[in-house]
């Protein structure tokens, strides 16, 4: 179901599964942040990585309603993430949300070529929504934080990946220009 | 379902070899037209104020 704006997104999305998969749990803002997520119907449940008591206390902390949440003990910020990427792998988990992990380990994670979780011959790149009352629509920006230097393939790859995500998101009506890509 | 309007943004508006840039742009804007990058539209090289203002394009035009 597409969108026009972020109050829509939110009407769309409240309320279904969408579990959550953290490697490094143990960490006081990512757990406000699954609060907040519970609290907006956005997060139903997950899996939590980390070091066992570290993460309880952290649960706890913020109030978090740990009933829908699987709780991974691990002490190694590499095997987290490996765990992490092999649940959204085996369907545990909806989405990654990075914890207490360094991004070397996750990035790692992510893209290796067996167990991780982009596709061979794709690239992985980011993109940004924006909705702001200066433009009449939605528009997206990308990449921001993943090429620093693309090659031609590479930005004909963030171009593929950006437009796929905006077909399948975003409700336009004809005649509007849909999307602006800003190059480094 | 409308096309996704790519604008592929550069320093400068004019292809120049010195900006590798706005030769890449010029790349992707002709795979689109020859069909290797599909499902939208490309245009380029722009800058970023053109990319989004109209009334700024139609000045520049």
């Amino acid at each position: 179901m597409k969108f026009r704006n972020f109050e829509e997104l939110l009407k769309i999305v409240k309320g279904r599964p969408n579990r959550m998969v953290v490697p490094g749990a143990n960490n006081r803002e990512v757990m406000e942040a699954c609060k907040m997520g519970q609290e907006y119907g956005l997060v139903s449940g997950g899996v939590f990585i980390g070091p066992r008591q570290p993460v309880l206390d952290a649960a706890e902390k913020a109030g978090i309603d740990l009933d829908k949440f699987e709780l991974v003990d691990s002490q190694d910020p590499a095997e987290m993430c490996n765990l992490a990427a092999g649940f959204i792998r085996q369907g545990k988990g909806d989405f990654l949300l990075k914890g207490l992990v360094e991004t070397k380990f996750y990035m790692k994670a992510v893209l290796n070529r067996e167990t991780g979780l982009v596709e061979h011959g794709t690239a992985l790149s980011h993109v940004v929504l924006f909705e702001t009352s200066h433009y009449h629509k939605l528009f997206a920006l990308a990449d921001a934080a993943i090429f620093i230097k693309p090659t031609l393939d590479e930005k004909k790859k963030i171009i593929e990946n950006t437009v796929r995500i905006m077909r399948m998101l975003v409700w336009t009506l004809p005649g509007f220009q849909l999307s602006a890509r800003l190059k480094r | 379902m409308d096309t996704p309007r790519v604008s592929v943004v550069c320093p400068v508006e004019k292809v120049n070899p010195k900006i590798p840039s706005t030769i890449d742009a010029e790349a992707l804007v002709r795979m689109n037209r020859e069909g290797q990058l599909a499902d939208c539209v490309v245009e380029g090289p722009y800058d970023i104020y053109i990319s989004m203002s109209k009334k700024l394009a139609e000045e520049k035009a």
